[in-house]
């Protein structure tokens, strides 16, 4: 099964804009959840009034919270299934 | 052409068991035109010792740094110091090694062990003439090195580790160079090798050293520079010219610092911009990797962070260990002698708000600030503006 990316943006604002929150709460999704995605940094999406900035497969999600990442998490992976 | 040698000094001492202070005494001169080395183990251990030897290389270096020769030094310290009438030996020993940026070197030792040659792993001879300087008896020594070249300076303390103990002759010449080599391959610096011949010493004398004893590793080296690329330019047109600046040049170590500036440089270079999974250090982006750059950081933070760690780095030698972006790029910055700065001068818009209430510097302060740190670290510092 490919595994969906899922791209924290890093640059300066999103950094200052709380993108480890969402990292932390990425970490502690269910396992069998967790399995199902590749989680990483990526550099700057450009869009820094905007942040935090993920990616989320070929969405990218602005303004970013940990709820809203993992509701699009959840939609992707059950569209995947 | 003319050689630029780089010399880099790495100085450890141990002072003999149950004494606060130790009696050998190391002074370096670094003007443009050489770099002296001074050494002096004052007679016995303890204040006494320490008093003597201090005396000797701040005099020394007091007329070195005026531009008298090395001859004249030695007859000034000769015709001062007097001798001990008990034991009937000088006060203090000295050598002084001169280093010239061609490679050329000038060496004058009194009552200290040999001063050690080590080139590509295998010690070479350094052939000495004796002469008598004010009444003493000095060997001096005229010879080359070349980059990658060693010299070892020591105390008799190292010479002597262990003897009568571990070894029944002490550490000796040979038992230096081993360890020296030993360590040798494994740093590229001179004061980690400086404090594992000390820890070696040490050793050999089961932690209660019976004498003073130092050891300095001269390494010379060709110089080092270092690019940084920061920022985007003003104007976006100027992105190719501005990445063509920083790859031109050759044999220097490439440092980018700032998203929007890795992506630039990623783009330019038809290559992928990987960032790390590590955010060591909470307070600094991650860093990230473009195939051909030795350096890719996040820029504000980072730079910002940098100056503050650059500015401790020698109250906090242990700081160097972390392996987040900012002292990698300390670390950087700290080894090169020559830093150019290309600074990008493109705002973003996103960042003008943060930047003020979190009193960060702009990425053109912080770039100055950074010039005055590292000028005053005896670093050449060029700043281009785009």
């Amino acid at each position: 099964m490919t595994k969906i990316p899922v791209k924290v943006c890093a640059g300066t604002s999103c950094h200052l804009m709380g993108n480890q929150e969402i990292i932390e709460a990425l970490e502690n999704m269910p396992d069998q959840d967790l399995s199902r995605i590749e989680m990483g940094y990526t550099s700057c999406f450009g869009a820094c009034e905007k942040g935090p900035c993920v990616l989320v497969g070929d969405k990218i999600i602005y303004k970013a919270t940990p709820e809203k990442v993992l509701q699009v998490i959840k939609e992707e992976l059950k569209s995947e299934k | 052409m003319v050689m630029t040698l780089k010399i880099d000094v790495g100085i450890a001492s141990l002072s003999k068991y149950k004494e606060e202070v130790c009696g050998d005494t190391v002074e370096i001169v670094k003007t443009e035109q050489s770099t002296t080395i001074i050494f002096s183990d004052g007679l016995g251990s303890g204040i006494k010792a320490s008093i003597l030897s201090i005396l000797t290389t701040k005099i020394a270096s007091g007329l070195l740094k005026r531009n008298v020769s090395l001859e004249q030094v030695f007859e000034t310290i000769a015709d001062t110091l007097p001798t001990c009438k008990v034991r009937n030996l000088a006060y203090s020993t000295l050598s002084i090694l001169r280093i010239y940026p061609d490679g050329k070197c000038h060496l004058i030792e009194y009552d200290n062990p040999s001063l050690l040659w080590i080139r590509k792993g295998k010690p070479l001879s350094i052939k000495r003439k004796k002469r008598e300087i004010a009444g003493k008896e000095t060997m001096e020594a005229q010879f080359n090195i070349e980059p990658g070249d060693l010299l070892v300076m020591i105390s008799d303390g190292v010479i002597n580790a262990g003897v009568g103990g571990l070894f029944r002759l002490g550490l000796g010449y040979e038992g230096v160079i081993n360890s020296v080599l030993d360590w040798a391959v494994e740093y590229d610096d001179s004061q980690p090798v400086a404090n594992r011949v000390t820890d070696v010493v040490d050793a050999c004398y089961l932690g209660r050293p019976g004498d003073d004893s130092t050891s300095i590793i001269i390494t010379a080296r060709n110089p080092r520079t270092a690019i940084l690329l920061t920022g985007p330019p003003a104007n976006p047109e100027h992105d190719q010219r501005l990445v063509s600046t920083f790859l031109e040049y050759k044999n220097v170590q490439r440092i980018v610092c700032g998203g929007a500036t890795g992506n630039l440089v990623a783009r330019e270079m038809g290559r992928e911009i990987k960032t790390s999974l590590q955010y060591e250090d909470p307070s600094v982006p991650p860093t990230a990797t473009i195939k051909g750059i030795n350096l890719v950081t996040e820029g504000i933070l980072t730079l910002n962070k940098c100056l503050t760690k650059l500015k401790n780095i020698t109250q906090d030698p242990t700081s160097e260990t972390c392996s987040d972006g900012a002292t990698l790029l300390c670390k950087s910055l700290k080894k090169a002698d020559r830093i150019i700065f290309l600074v990008g001068t493109a705002v973003n818009p996103a960042h003008e708000e943060f930047m003020n209430s979190l009193q960060l510097l702009t990425r053109t302060e912080v770039v100055e600030r950074l010039k005055a740190l590292l000028t005053k670290m005896d670093k050449e510092v060029i700043i281009e503006k785009y």
